[in-house]
Parts: C-alpha cells; sequence; structure tokens
C-alpha cells in the first residue's frame, strides 16, 4: 500500500516557479536592445562557408552580467566555447574561420552558469560557386575483356574548403577508349557520382575523367586484359625421327586467342606434358609471346610414341598428337670376348657414324645386372672370376631398345 | 676475475640483443594489421539499417571491418579533443581530414579548452560500396552521445546528441579512412521513456547472500540446492521480496561470462519455485563512471537485462548500491551523469520492471527522483528518526519509496564490547516492526545470514569493522535462529 500524498501545495509552488520561468523568457520587443539580466541572440541564418569570422548578434542582453554568458558550437568534429567581445558597444560572438569554413550542421547553445537560455541549429552551405578539386576513384583497374566485367568509376567533387557538394548538383563523366569518347552527365547524390564502365569487348587501356563547371579530375586508366583462353593445337618440329637421345624436338601451339580473338597476354603459362608407350609421363612449361608458346625436350634413347598435349591449366587445352621415334640401329652390337672382358660395340648410328657417348648399355649374366655408358661408340664389362666362374654362360645385352643373347664360354 | 666475466657476458648480452632487435623487420602480419590489440574501450551500440547499395554486396568480413575502423575513428577522435594530443589520428584520418580535426585541436589549445565525449549508439546506413572495395559511403543516423566541455579546467556545459552524419571512407594502408566527415542533422535528445507503475502489494524482504559465499552469490560455492533450502527459510518467514547483487567485474564487465548468466538465472528459477520476487541490485563494486567507460557499461547492462528481463520472478532493477558514496572520490557530476544515463539505457532495453538507485541515505535518495520509478534508500541510524525520514521522501513523491536496507548487528565481541547482542537486535525489530506496520513501509532487510569471513573488499580490513559487519544475520553461523529471527516470525 503506497501512500498517495496530498500535492496541492507541490502544485501551487511547482506552477510559481514554471510562472517565473516563463516570465523571464517573456521579452517585450523592445527598442532598448539591454534588459537586466535577460540575454537571447538573433537568429542565426543558414550561410555559406566562408574562411571569414562569422558574427552572431544579441537581440537582446546585459552588458554588466554579460560575461557569464557563453556560446557553446558543435560542428561535425567537435565542439568549442565562445566568449562574448564588445563591438562598438554592443556584444557578439564570432565563429573561428575552423568552423566557419567546413560545411554542415552547427548546433549552438547559450549558457550561462552551466545552464542553457537558448538552442538552436543553422547550416553551413558549401561554397558551390568555387569548386576546388575533383577526387576520382577508379577500380578495379584491370578488368576483363567480355560482357559481364566492368569497372567503377565514382567522383567526389569539393568546394574550395573541401566540402562536399549538395545534392542535385551535376557532374560529367567521361571515358576514351581507343578513338570513342563517351560522355555522361551524372546528377551528386550524398556528394558523389558513379558510373559503372563496362569492360570493352577488345583489349586495351580505357581512361577516365570527370568534369564540373571548370574543374577535372586527374585522368586515371584502366587496363582491359583479354578473356579466358580457347582451345588451341599444337605441332611437332624435328629434324628427324630417330631415338638418338640427343635430337631436340620443338614443340608450338598456333596463337592462342580468347572467344573474341584476343591474343593472351604475353606470359600466360603453358603446360606439354608428354606419355610414353611404357606410362611414363613428363611436362615441361613454358610462357607465351605474342599469344604462342614453344618449348624444346630431347629425343628419347629408345623407340617408342609419345603422346603429347598442351593445357593452360584450368582453361583451355590442345588436342592429343603422336610422335614416334625409331631406333637408330637395325642390328644387334658387336660382342666379342678377351679375357674374361665382354666388349660391346662399336654401335653405330642410322649414317654409320659412332652414336654420342653416354648410351646406356646393359649386361645380363646369371641373373646378374651391369650396366654401363658408352664412349667412342664402345663399352666393356670386366667379368670377375669370384663372381663367374669358369663355364658356359647365356648373357643378353640390351641397349638403345635393342636385345641379343649369346652363349659365351668363361675360362 | 669474475668481474671480468661478467662484464663480458653483459656486453655479449647486449650485442646479442641489438642483433635479435634488428633482425625484426617488417612482420607480414603486420601488414594487414592483425596485431592490433583487441580489447575494446569503447564498444557502443551498433545497428546496420540499410546494406543494400547500388555499388556492390558487401561481406560479412568487410562490413565489420569499416563498422570497427569507422567506430576507432570516432574514438581516436574523443580521444584527440580530450587529451589535446593527436595519437592515433594518422591511421584513421586522410591527410585533408586530419588537417581539420588539427585545426580544431589548435583552436582548443588557443582557448585552453578540451571536450571529454562519449557516443552511445550509430544506425549505419551503406549508402555506396565501390565495385573495388576500396571506397564506402556511410550515412550514421541518431548518433546519441553526451559530450562535456571544459574551459581553462572549469566544467563549461554538458551536451547530449543526437545527430547524423554522412562519412567518406578509403581503404588505404589496410585501414579504413575517414575522407569526408560531415554532420547532416541535429535532432533533440531522445524523449524520457514512461515511467513504470508498481503493483501495490507491500514489499516485505531481505537482503540475500548465501551464507558460504558473502557478496559472492555466483562465484565458486554457488549451488542451486542451497539456495532453495534458503529461499524456503525466507518464504517460512512469509517474505515476498529479495534483493541479490551482480558484482560489475564478478560478471566480466563489458564482456559478460555466460556463466554467470545461467547462474542468475538459476537464482531467478529458485525464486520462482519459491514464490519469490528478486530485486537485482547492477554494478556492484562498479566505482569508474568517466564518459569513456559508458560504451563498455551498457554493453554490460544490455547483456543482463537483455537475458533475464522477461523472468517472471524478476521483480525490479536496483541499478547501483549506495552510489552517493562515490561522490567524494569520483566526483558527483560524474557520477550522477552516469546514473541517469544508465537508468534511461536501462529503461530503454527493459520497459517493464522497475528501476531504482539504492541510495545510502534517505537525503541521498532525493536526487534523481525524476528519474526513477522508485525510491530507495538505506537507513542503520536510531529508529526514532526512521519515520520522519520515509515521510519526508513520500511527501517528496507519488512514487512508491523502500527501505532497501536496514538492520542491526548482533556482535558482542571485543571489538564491540558495549554495544549489540542478540536481545539488542530482537528489541531493534520489534521497534520496528512497530513503526513498519503504522507507517506501511516497504523493506528489505540487511540481512539473512550472519557470516563467517566478510572479503576485506566490503568492510576493509579493520576487525572492529569486519566483525559487526559479519553479524547482521536473522540466522547464526551455525545455522542456529537468532532472536531476531522470532521477531520477523511474530511480526
Amino acid at each position: 500500500m503506497y501512500h498517495r500524498k496530498n500535492i496541492a501545495p507541490f502544485l501551487i509552488s511547482t506552477l510559481a516557479v514554471i510562472s517565473v520561468f516563463m516570465l523571464s523568457f517573456y521579452i517585450p520587443k523592445a527598442q532598448n536592445k539591454t534588459s537586466v539580466g535577460s540575454f537571447k541572440i538573433s537568429e542565426v541564418q543558414d550561410r555559406t562557408v566562408s574562411v571569414e569570422e562569422q558574427i552572431i548578434t544579441f537581440e537582446t542582453y546585459d552588458l554588466k552580467t554579460i560575461h557569464t554568458i557563453r556560446l557553446v558550437i558543435s560542428g561535425t568534429y567537435g565542439s568549442i566555447v565562445l566568449i562574448p567581445k564588445i563591438k562598438n558597444g554592443q556584444p557578439i560572438f564570432s565563429i573561428p574561420p575552423t568552423f566557419t569554413k567546413y560545411a554542415g550542421s552547427i548546433a549552438f547553445y547559450l549558457i550561462q552558469h552551466e545552464k542553457v537560455l537558448q538552442d538552436g541549429v543553422f547550416n553551413l552551405l558549401p561554397k558551390t560557386t568555387e569548386i576546388g578539386l575533383i577526387e576520382n576513384y577508379l577500380g578495379p583497374r584491370s578488368i576483363v575483356a567480355n560482357d559481364r566485367d566492368h569497372t567503377m568509376l565514382v567522383s567526389i567533387p569539393t568546394d574550395i574548403y573541401d566540402n562536399l557538394l549538395p545534392d542535385s548538383m551535376n557532374i560529367e563523366i567521361k571515358t576514351q577508349f581507343k578513338n570513342t569518347i563517351t560522355i555522361s552527365t551524372k546528377e551528386l547524390t550524398s556528394g558523389f557520382a558513379w558510373k559503372r564502365i563496362p569492360a570493352p569487348l577488345v583489349t586495351g587501356r580505357i581512361s577516365t575523367g570527370s568534369t564540373l563547371g571548370d574543374v577535372s579530375s586527374k585522368e586515371l586508366v584502366a587496363d582491359i586484359f583479354p578473356d579466358v583462353a580457347q582451345d588451341f593445337s599444337i605441332s611437332v618440329n624435328s629434324n628427324h625421327s630417330y631415338a638418338d637421345g640427343n635430337e631436340i624436338i620443338s614443340l608450338q601451339t598456333t596463337q592462342i586467342k580468347d572467344k573474341r580473338g584476343n591474343i593472351m597476354t604475353d606470359g600466360t603459362l603453358v603446360s606439354f606434358m608428354m606419355t610414353d608407350e611404357t606410362g611414363a609421363y613428363w611436362q615441361t612449361n613454358t610462357t607465351t609471346v605474342n599469344g604462342f608458346a614453344f618449348a624444346k625436350t630431347l629425343h628419347p634413347q629408345t623407340p617408342t610414341t609419345w603422346k603429347i598435349s598442351a593445357t593452360i591449366s584450368g582453361i583451355a587445352s590442345s588436342q592429343e598428337i603422336n610422335q614416334t621415334f625409331v631406333s637408330i640401329l637395325d642390328t644387334i652390337p658387336v660382342m666379342t670376348l678377351q679375357n674374361r672382358q665382354v666388349l660391346v660395340g662399336p654401335l653405330t648410328s642410322y649414317l654409320g657414324q659412332l652414336v654420342q657417348d653416354g648410351i646406356i648399355v646393359s649386361f645380363q649374366i646369371d641373373g646378374a645386372t651391369y650396366t654401363k655408358l658408352t664412349t667412342n661408340g664402345k663399352v666393356s664389362f670386366d667379368v670377375k672370376q669370384e663372381d663367374h666362374p669358369k663355364g658356359n654362360y647365356n648373357v643378353i645385352i640390351q641397349t638403345l631398345g635393342l636385345e641379343t643373347t649369346q652363349n659365351i664360354s668363361l675360362d | 676475475m669474475a668481474g671480468f666475466i661478467l662484464i663480458n657476458v653483459g656486453i655479449l648480452f647486449g650485442i646479442g640483443q641489438v642483433i635479435a632487435y634488428l633482425n625484426t623487420g617488417a612482420d607480414r602480419s603486420k601488414m594487414l594489421h592483425l596485431d592490433v590489440e583487441q580489447e575494446r574501450h569503447y564498444s557502443p551500440e551498433v545497428a546496420w539499417v540499410v546494406l543494400e547499395n547500388p555499388g556492390r554486396p558487401i561481406e560479412a568480413a568487410n562490413r565489420k571491418k569499416i563498422e570497427r575502423d569507422y567506430l576507432d575513428a570516432w574514438y581516436i577522435k574523443n580521444t584527440a579533443l580530450y587529451t589535446g594530443d593527436d595519437a592515433g589520428v594518422f591511421n584513421h584520418f586522410t591527410e585533408n581530414a586530419r588537417a581539420k580535426i588539427g585545426a580544431l585541436l589548435a583552436q582548443q589549445k588557443k582557448d585552453n579548452a578540451y571536450v571529454e565525449s562519449t557516443t552511445l549508439s550509430h544506425h549505419l546506413t551503406l549508402e555506396f560500396y565501390s565495385a573495388d572495395g576500396t571506397l564506402a559511403v556511410l550515412t550514421d543516423k541518431n548518433v546519441l552521445g553526451v559530450e562535456r566541455i571544459f574551459q581553462n579546467e572549469r566544467f563549461m556545459y554538458e551536451r547530449r546528441f543526437n545527430e547524423d552524419y554522412k562519412i567518406i571512407l578509403l581503404l588505404e594502408d589496410g585501414f579504413w579512412k575517414v575522407r569526408h566527415f560531415e554532420k547532416t542533422g541535429v535532432h533533440k535528445s531522445a524523449p524520457l521513456i514512461a515511467e513504470v507503475s508498481i503493483h501495490d502489494e507491500l514489499l516485505e524482504g531481505i537482503n540475500y547472500y548465501p551464507q558460504e559465499s558473502p557478496w559472492d552469490t555466483f562465484g565458486e560455492n554457488f549451488k542451486a540446492t542451497v539456495l532453495k533450502e534458503d529461499f524456503k527459510t525466507i518464504k517460512d518467514l512469509k517474505l515476498n521480496t529479495i534483493r541479490v547483487f551482480i558484482g560489475y567485474e564478478d560478471f566480466g564487465k563489458a564482456q559478460v561470462s555466460e556463466e554467470k548468466l545461467d547462474k542468475l538465472e538459476l537464482l531467478l528459477n529458485e525464486a520462482e519455485k519459491a514464490n519469490l520476487k528478486v530485486m537485482i541490485t547492477l554494478f556492484d563494486f562498479y566505482g569508474d563512471y568517466r564518459l569513456q567507460d559508458w560504451t563498455l557499461t551498457n554493453k554490460h547492462l544490455n547483456t543482463i537485462v537483455s537475458r533475464v528481463k522477461n523472468h517472471p520472478a524478476l521483480f525490479a532493477w536496483d541499478l547501483k548500491n549506495e552510489p552517493n558514496l562515490d561522490f567524494d572520490t569520483r566526483g558527483e557530476r560524474e557520477v550522477l551523469a552516469w546514473l541517469d544515463q544508465s537508468v534511461h539505457y536501462l529503461k530503454q532495453l527493459d520497459s517493464l520492471h522497475p528501476v531504482t538507485i539504492g541510495w545510502s541515505s534517505p537525503e541521498a535518495a532525493l536526487q534523481l527522483i525524476d528519474k526513477v520509478d522508485m525510491i530507495s534508500y538505506h537507513y542503520y541510524q536510531d529508529l526514532d528518526g526512521l519515520s520522519t525520514a520515509h515521510a519526508m521522501l513520500t511527501s517528496a513523491t507519488e512514487k512508491p519509496v523502500v527501505l532497501q536496507e536496514f538492520g542491526i548487528s548482533s556482535y558482542s565481541g571485543i571489538w564491540n564490547a558495549f554495544g549489540g547482542s542478540e536481545e539488542n537486535q530482537y528489541e531493534y525489530y520489534r521497534e520496528f516492526f512497530k513503526i513498519q506496520k503504522r507507517d506501511s513501509i516497504n523493506y528489505l532487510s540487511w540481512t539473512l545470514f550472519d557470516f563467517g569471513e566478510i572479503p576485506s573488499r566490503v568492510a576493509g580490513k579493520l576487525p572492529w569493522r569486519k566483525n559487526k559487519q559479519a553479524y547482521f544475520g536473522l540466522i547464526d553461523v551455525h545455522g542456529g535462529e537468532n532472536n531476531a529471527y522470532q521477531a520477523f516470525k511474530d511480526r
């Protein structure tokens, strides 16, 4: 149970206070602006930003107590306290350029002893007659020549004091690509204008800029790169098709382009992949120049057929081509035996000349295999007594994809 | 010899340190500002009103980044205007915007003025986000905040504001920096929220801590079974309300601990089962009150209130216990301003439950009388004056008045040789109930239990204070009923 108290005395005293309070605000339209203990500043009109101090005058004031009066003004970044000055016998407030230069709403509070006597708002408007600078932002700076991609230009013009301009002013946005110049007029909203610039379908460089009145922005450019590569084809080129382990075979692509015929940017990575008959697999990587990619690789030592293809990983690929390599020897290599030394060779190539050094020759005897490289077309194997005692052996010799079996007798 | 070795060790260590320092170069993580500290000193409420924009859709991670950098810009600017030092301004404002702050700082220096300020809530609209994700245009409507202006070290004016802003941000060096910032509108501060009327049942209750964990209700010893038993004891005394305390730091400050909230909910559940109403005292042991701390206390408040405001056992919010005791150390204006804004915010969060402040004396309770729904005061003086004190308050307001703490210690040990005894305590309560019945006083007595150990932070280390504090209960440390218990029983 809460007690309801008689509130009549309270009400009366409250009314008394309120009426006194209201009286203090009742200001007769006096001829004489001075009025004891009463202060009011004249209505503050919206005004254009300026580097000059702005003056606020009093409608009523009392010079005796004017020193107790302050004006708090609060702009975008913060607030300051102004002290009245007396000019020609009249009190004024002067707002410093720190505030008057910057557009925005300014709240003001006329205070005395921490209490507000009057408050209000006025606006500082940007100086639309003097454009300072147009800042342009363009991005992305590299786009792709297709009908999906675009770049975007944002223009932010400001007046000479770096204030955003009001809505509905018009700004011209210009773009130039090759020989075409496009000009479009945009209205500022929230202080800026923007334009989506669709990618041209050919590669090149697009230039942009904007103009408001007689002020222009800097020029900004975006590069147009080709779209994704289309499939391409490859060819091989070699002096001969012998599996000599010495000749170099060249691989090359046709000019690689996107679907609108734009040549791939130099440096596009192309991988050539090769598989031989045994299933061995390897690749060589290269980059394009003017849309072409070239690669070189050594002929194999043994006759085989390669399957060759090329890809731009994940994007495009070529057809697969076959390249057959034939043996450089038709006959079994010669083998002679001298004092437990097995001589193979000389191995001769398709023109009868010695094969180059370093051809692999393998020799199998009694389950053991020995491998050596040729020097001057020849190779020799020493068969040691302790490994292979006296007797007859079947031995196998393999080189350059050929194989021969012979019977030898060791002492 | 030993000295020589030591000097050499010292020199080698020094050289080592220099080399180690020179080897620490640009760290990749620094480019992305991943090492920037994460503890927030400022976390106002932020609501994104609209994210759709004609430029391009925004990803959640970028929205968060923009929000954080934008709020940091506010924080940095406010700090600069307070300290006069432009630390951090470089990272959050572009060159042209920095010049504007610099000019204002110079003006302040000339005027010998500074401004203490914070903002409490923001309502953001993403007007535009450019295709390359490096330019964003925001409007921030109804930015609520406070600003205190000082000149020549004298307080001039406190301004509560509600304003609109337009902001253009550029992504530079990994930070969203303010390029343009413009106040576009000034509104009247938000209207006060309506008062809450309170049911007419007389409040009869007790301040409650579990016997084993005085001043630490939600600590390690928290057990629902203990609460259940204690609440039954309270209900047996035909009381209808308890008052419990939530420590600001105990609950985790701005990052309120989920575990503590669970415990609070368990307590409310037990109270509901026992048919007891709960008055929750918030911000216990809080003592900062600075403007810079407001967004953090608001976040704390928001988390707790949002969690339990629909609980049927909740009776009222007591914003702060005895805040007037902080007037001397923290400044009366600071404390009152904090209470004012916190009441306001609390009422925004929960418009159904009454809000009160637990003033330590009847005279202090006249403060903010228009803001709260219920007037609470504490009374530990002689009972002769109680009736007059209570009448003073009830005549000052039509709102309910609650005697939120009163009681007497039954301690009769060496530190209080001429003081209390169980008998005194019994007589005190007999006398109290006479006055209470006559004047229909809403009351919450101090307290249910005698306590074995009083934490030093409560009553200091002085034994005559501590020991006295331990014996205000109706039930002694062994669980036996003091005489005062009977006074309650027989009332």
